[in-house]
């Protein structure tokens, strides 16, 4: 480095953030440790008083070892910023200075905890580029520090937006493109994910079966000393019981919306979307306050949901993909696969189009007609490949051990089956419209993907024999963010997409990144 | 940012259709062949073995029905290493593959992250190697052709190499 270090003003964050390598010290011992915490607990349980004295003081010891590496962290924790550069040096006794260019910074993110907001204080997370991918965070420096700083990396980082930064550090000056109502957070923590509304009609349905009077033997076994329980049954019967245990199972699982919901809520409570050049700002959080950027170009793909609930309060919500999550899985790197991709909750019918717009100029998601695939050959390959050998297996099992009934079984699996897959067949699709490259699937929701078609990484086209016959392909489109299959397409049709797809690569001056 | 929208004609756009697949080194089908060999003789060798340990000579019937499915596969094995092809164009780099289920993937060098040579001790033998290529999409190695001669895949490479330049530059 050809830096000299004597000039570098080196600073300290502030010492709140002792609270912050807690936390981390916490979630790493969270997923690291959860078998030991599992042991102790037990041993816990089970221990004499004496015992339970050492364990509790060992506990206590571990606890204020914690503290003190914390502390130790912070001390050593350092940083320094120069006009075009990052350094941290950090580490207690193995010392680690990174150095990293503004230039090669792929994104900047301030989060406001709860125990630094009191204080004024912000965590400033980066992102680098490059094989090494780190990311550095300063934890528990005063907010419009992080915000100036965040500014002015992001300038540096990209081309064209140099002069961005200087000219306002307060991000509140840009015009709302999009603020979210606590009602429409609610909405989305419903729609999120459509799993929990999956295990609600799962335990319902199996409740009403058999699950109901095992889970009353359980409480008949386990919460006998629960008068409550003795009493209904003396006073209603056994079928009162079965009923509240039913109640009880529904209650739990009820509980996942309302998680989801709570969760929700913590994450985009007071959500407000901003422009600032070509960087796009969202800021949200009740508590922890979350500040999150994301740079026009660096936008992979835009994936529209639009789940079974999600339809029926006319909602979709956008996500948008940039490279770093997809390749990087498959580079081993879980930390920034788990990254959560931008989102914007809970989009109404008329907001759709407008936002579409916005992340994409020129896009016209509503003129797109879906063109679909060769529906008799997606249904006879799916039903004779992937249904009829396990169900016809089942069936003769069935038959040969238990009753020749069965056999009625077979049609009417088979015709359901046909039903689902034809749903499915509905919902997949692609077009292309302008620069704009559309693929659709999805059963009783649909999930489409927007991208524009300069960003294709790769194009492939596969055969098999049969597909051959009948002039079919399957068509995968590869994205820096994540991969795209279209079975069962028309040859012609997956030819000229990819001829499109690479005519738009390959005349862009655009970097794809 | 000003997005230009070209009205594009479909049928004038080039199609990767109308390419003329070049095949592979003629050296490669005998690298194929003796990798075949080394594969499967230990393979037929050791299945000799009932045989000769049992004395029962019906137990022939296992070396026999080994060798004939030596030379199925091996002879599928050579025929798909026959029908890979790859064409190169000014912007793009096209690799088709599979005997019975074909795939042809089309990679522009503009979208190329790196390029790689290998080759490993029986590829050297016979002067060949491999070109891999990476972009950011998909799987680790986007495209790998085998059975290159050196010098090829030496020329493939630096041509590669050029294009990504270019794009750089640009």
């Amino acid at each position: 480095m050809s830096v000299k270090s004597a000039n570098l003003n080196w600073k300290r964050t502030s010492p709140v953030a002792v609270v912050f390598f807690v936390f981390n010290a916490a979630r790493q011992l969270g997923v690291n440790g959860l078998p030991a915490i599992a042991v102790v607990f037990t041993a816990f349980a089970s221990a004499s008083n004496e015992r339970k004295v050492l364990i509790l003081s060992g506990l206590l010891a571990f606890v204020a070892i914690a503290i003190l590496s914390s502390i130790l962290h912070w001390l050593r924790f350092r940083f320094c910023i120069t006009q075009d550069r990052v350094l941290v040096r950090s580490g207690v006794f193995r010392r680690e200075e990174l150095s990293v260019d503004f230039g090669r910074i792929q994104n900047v993110n301030i989060r406001e905890p709860f125990y630094m907001r009191p204080f004024g204080l912000a965590l400033l997370s980066i992102d680098t580029a490059g094989s090494s991918k780190k990311e550095i965070i300063l934890g528990g420096i005063p907010k419009p520090l992080a915000i100036h700083l965040r500014n002015a990396m992001l300038a540096k980082s990209s081309d064209d937006g140099s002069a961005l930064a200087e000219k306002s550090d307060d991000i509140a000056d840009n015009p709302i493109l999009l603020s979210r109502q606590s009602k429409d957070i609610v909405i989305y923590g419903l729609t999120a994910n459509f799993m929990i509304w999956v295990a609600i009609a799962a335990g319902a349905f199996f409740s009403t079966f058999d699950v109901g009077g095992e889970i009353r033997i359980w409480i008949m076994e386990h919460i006998d000393s629960i008068a409550a329980v003795s009493m209904v049954q003396d006073g209603l019967g056994a079928p009162a019981v079965a009923i509240i245990a039913v109640a009880t199972l529904l209650a739990i699982f009820a509980l996942l919306p309302l998680i989801s919901v709570l969760g929700a809520l913590f994450r985009h409570h007071g959500y407000q979307l901003r422009l600032e050049g070509e960087t796009f700002q969202k800021s949200s959080g009740l508590l922890t306050r979350f500040d999150e950027s994301l740079k026009r170009h660096k936008i992979q793909a835009m994936v529209l949901k639009q789940n079974l609930i999600a339809r029926f309060f006319k909602r979709t919500n956008m996500q948008l993909r940039v490279a770093s999550a997809g390749s990087a899985a498959e580079m081993g790197e879980l930390s920034m696969a788990l990254r959560p991709a931008f989102q914007v909750p809970a989009l109404s019918e008329s907001e759709l189009p407008v936002l579409v717009n916005v992340f994409f100029p020129g896009c016209e998601p509503e003129n797109v007609t879906f063109t679909r695939v060769n529906r008799r050959r997606l249904g006879m390959v799916t039903l004779g490949w992937g249904v009829l050998p396990p169900l016809l297996f089942t069936t003769i099992v069935l038959m040969i051990a238990v009753s020749g009934w069965f056999a009625l079984l077979l049609p009417l699996v088979l015709v359901f089956a046909g039903l689902i897959v034809n749903q499915v067949w509905t919902k997949i699709g692609y077009a292309v419209v302008g620069d704009y490259g559309f693929i659709r699937k999805g059963f009783l929701g649909a999930e489409t993907t927007v991208f524009p078609l300069f960003k294709v990484q790769r194009v492939d086209i596969r055969q098999t024999p049969g597909q051959r016959r009948k002039g079919l392909a399957q068509l995968s489109i590869h994205l820096a963010s994540h991969t795209l299959k279209i079975p069962y397409v028309a040859v012609e049709d997956a030819k000229i997409y990819r001829d499109l797809a690479l005519y738009h690569v390959e005349s862009s001056k655009q970097a794809w990144y | 940012m000003a997005f230009v929208n070209v009205q594009v004609d479909l049928a004038d756009l080039p199609q990767a259709d109308e390419l003329v697949m070049e095949p592979m080194a003629p050296s490669y089908e005998r690298e194929v062949k003796t990798q075949q060999f080394i594969i499967w003789v230990p393979i037929v060798l050791l299945s000799f073995l009932p045989v000769l340990l049992t004395q029962f000579l019906w137990l022939l019937a296992i070396p026999m029905s080994v060798l004939i499915l030596a030379g199925i596969i091996s002879r599928l094995i050579i025929k798909k290493a026959l029908v890979k092809g790859f064409a190169m164009r000014e912007f793009d780099i096209a690799y088709c593959s599979g005997l019975f289920w074909r795939k042809t993937v089309i990679v522009a060098y503009n979208r190329v992250q790196h390029v790689e040579v290998s080759s490993g001790p029986l590829q050297r033998k016979f002067d060949l190697a491999s070109v891999k290529l990476f972009t950011a999409g998909g799987t680790s190695v986007d495209l790998k052709i085998d059975g290159l001669s050196s010098g090829r895949a030496e020329q493939i490479r630096a041509f590669i190499a050029d294009k990504i330049e270019e794009t750089k530059s640009e």
